[in-house]
């Protein structure tokens, strides 16, 4: 009752409602422009939240989050081009809508979808965090080291065909997190004599590098003025109740599994989008249709995004372990105004957590209001020439991290952050167990050498503690799992490789075939 | 393969000189059981088994290969190595852009610099420069400025505008 009373107050709170509101109409600008994907436009949004108060703060980036989902399935409808993952499976039936003529009902669909999954995913975070996170009451500090390990595992493992690479990129993420003044000795550990490393390297400066300046790398790899994008005006056309009335099969589905990946680490929206147009397809009654425009083609993932947009904030808020890069940005956020999540949030800071949550409903609601009325900005706006699109977000990254602490070695980190996420890339390194380690590393530390003084210098203490001995063991059996499932495939591929055959490439090379 | 050998090694070097720079690190009268440099080493020696792990995967992988290509006659011609090259220098020109606004920055003051980026960035990724990208980068520096130092009061170094700017 507290909480819901805090609740009402935020959502009467004008600063709250300003955020909720300039989250929402920046998530679907950014979101809409080919080459800032969420987490990026989050990302770039984070140094001006440093002055907010916390719960403005975390609504202003939530509203980031919610509004991107909607601002990516604009131009994955109007020109076929999805700028996330999570946009990818709206493309499938909303494009063929729109070559049928049906845009602006594409797009109606897609925001009502939408609101409706954003605001049952917001029941679910608002019901389910605290009674998740009272369990990490019966965490004690080898606890939390277990969890921090298990957390870079989970996402380690999910790197498909990639478990060492996820590992090894884990590991030079809490590298990276052990620079600075060691808090518990006061010994200055790998600064290399710069006075500005003392407090070690911003989350958020490795954030943007890996994030924004890597994607300002890709996209510079092309030439030319972008594409020509015929210029079409499309009324947005909004579903009656009897619409949604009949596809609230696929919603319910998209539903569903908006929770389950939003609970999962490493589920975020892209697949929870794709889980849920194929099971909306599979149960629908006109399976034909999919592909060809079906409505229920885009209201499924259009809400399962938006579903996981927040329910990923429940083992955020729970554990402090974000399952997506949108997550661990809005936890970095969290950690960059000094707050804790856990169980202790709901204590401490209940302020926080259910203002956020009334800032997420405002936020909903802002984006069904400015979703109809922003349609023809945002379209001009992707419709820029992709050179000034370029410079302006390259310009906004360094003024954004410049504005935090005025530390040209800030833009150096930056930058050097960007190629290595670029060279991460390029070879197979995946960048979240990266994120991870960087966000969490200071937490396992820190619990780490508690619980070895706690068991006075020896380990076992991690092996008496019942839960960090399970969590301990779930952490070894995922990886061993993971590398066991990588080693079978390859296996498998290399016995039923068919005989070499040559054939010509269009290319003109010469190739063999071979499968996998 | 050959790829991950090379990174695996590169990797290797890495975690190495991790671990001899947590070596050095000195003790603290704070220091616990657990010391300041003990985390780091232990991270180093993961990332050097882990890197061993990874040169061992590479060699598993190229041996699967060579089980199921025993037969081949012929090898893979390069992709055109030409073209991913200049993509990848296309990609590395930002960066050489960003860090010349890094160098910049503290002498030409804000506004400057940023027309200047603009400008590159710009006529880079259109591949000419115009009066249009010029104009653009005018105006947005501008923008920038006006929103930026003005609006959002961030400290921005002035540089040989500062006269101007006031």
């Amino acid at each position: 009752m507290h909480g819901l009373m805090i609740a009402l107050e935020s959502m009467g709170d004008p600063l709250i409602i300003f955020a909720a509101f300039a989250g929402v109409f920046w998530g679907m600008t950014g979101g809409a422009l080919p080459g800032i994907s969420t987490s990026v436009a989050m990302a770039l949004v984070m140094p001006f939240t440093f002055d907010m108060p916390p719960a403005a703060a975390m609504v202003l980036l939530g509203g980031v989050y919610v509004g991107s989902e909607y601002g990516g399935s604009i131009p994955a409808i109007l020109i076929k081009t999805p700028v996330g993952g999570s946009s990818a499976a709206t493309v499938i039936d909303g494009y063929e809508m729109n070559r049928r003529g049906l845009a602006g009902e594409a797009l109606g669909l897609s925001l009502v979808g939408g609101t409706i999954g954003g605001l049952v995913g917001l029941l679910c975070l608002a019901f389910l965090t605290k009674p998740l996170s009272n369990v990490a009451l019966l965490f004690q500090a080898p606890g939390y080291f277990a969890l921090g390990v298990l957390g870079i595992s989970v996402i380690a493992s999910l790197s498909s065909g990639a478990v060492v690479k996820g590992l090894i990129a884990g590991l030079i993420g809490i590298m990276i997190s052990t620079v600075g003044i060691d808090t518990l000795s006061g010994i200055s550990r790998f600064t290399f004599g710069f006075p500005d490393l003392l407090d070690g390297i911003s989350v958020i400066v490795v954030l943007m590098g890996m994030f924004a300046v890597t994607e300002i790398m890709f996209q510079a790899k092309a030439r030319g003025w972008g594409s020509t994008i015929e210029h079409k005006s499309t009324r947005l056309v909004l579903p009656g109740f009897k619409k949604l009335w009949s596809l609230r099969k696929a919603q319910f589905i998209a539903i569903v599994l908006g929770l389950i990946e939003g609970l999962t680490p490493g589920g975020g929206g892209s697949i929870a989008a794709f889980m849920s147009y194929n099971e909306a397809k599979r149960w629908s009654k006109t399976p034909e249709k999919f592909g060809k425009g079906s409505e229920e083609g885009v209201i499924a993932p259009e809400t399962a995004n938006n579903v996981v947009a927040s329910t990923a904030l429940i083992p955020t808020l729970s554990f402090g372990i974000p399952g997506s890069n949108s997550a661990a940005i809005l936890l970095s956020g969290l950690l960059i105004h000094g707050i804790q999540p856990g169980p202790q949030l709901f204590v401490n800071n209940p302020e926080v957590v259910y203002g956020l949550f009334g800032g997420l409903f405002i936020a909903n609601i802002a984006m069904l209001v400015m979703g109809y009325f922003l349609l023809t900005p945002v379209m001009w706006l992707v419709r820029r020439p992709q050179p000034y699109l370029l410079a302006v977000i390259f310009g906004l990254i360094f003024s954004g991290i410049y504005s935090i602490s005025n530390s040209l070695l800030d833009l150096a980190l930056m930058l050097a952050a960007g190629a290595l996420s670029y060279c991460m890339r390029l070879f197979g390194f995946p960048a979240l167990p990266l994120i991870l380690g960087v966000v969490l590393g200071g937490m396992i530390e820190r619990n780490y050498r508690r619980s070895v003084v706690l068991g006075y210098g020896e380990h076992w203490i991690f092996l008496q503690d019942p839960v960090s001995a399970t969590l301990l063991a779930l952490a070894v059996l995922l990886i061993g799992f993971s590398l066991w499932d990588e080693i079978s495939k390859k296996r498998r591929v290399a016995v039923t490789a068919e005989p070499v055959t040559q054939t010509a490439g269009t290319s003109g090379r010469k190739k063999l075939k071979t499968r996998g | 393969m050959r790829s991950d050998v090379l990174i695996g090694l590169a990797l290797i070097a890495m975690f190495g000189g991790y671990y001899a720079m947590a070596d050095a690190l000195p003790s603290s009268l704070m220091d616990t059981s657990v010391t300041s440099a003990d985390t780091p080493r232990m991270i180093a020696i993961a990332g050097l088994g882990l890197s061993f792990l990874l040169i061992l995967q590479a060699a598993f992988a190229f041996y699967l290969q060579k089980k199921t290509s025993a037969s081949s006659s012929e090898e893979i011609a390069p992709e055109d190595d030409g073209t991913i090259k200049g993509q990848h220098l296309r990609a590395c020109a930002m960066l050489v852009f960003g860090g010349g606004y890094v160098l910049l920055l503290p002498y030409l003051g804000y506004a400057l610099s940023l027309a200047l980026l603009f400008a590159a960035v710009a006529a880079f990724r259109a591949g000419a420069m115009s009066w249009r990208i010029a104009a653009f980068a005018v105006i947005a520096a501008v923008a920038f400025q006006l929103i930026f130092a003005e609006l959002l009061n961030v400290r921005v170094p002035p540089g040989i505008l500062a006269p101007i700017l006031g």
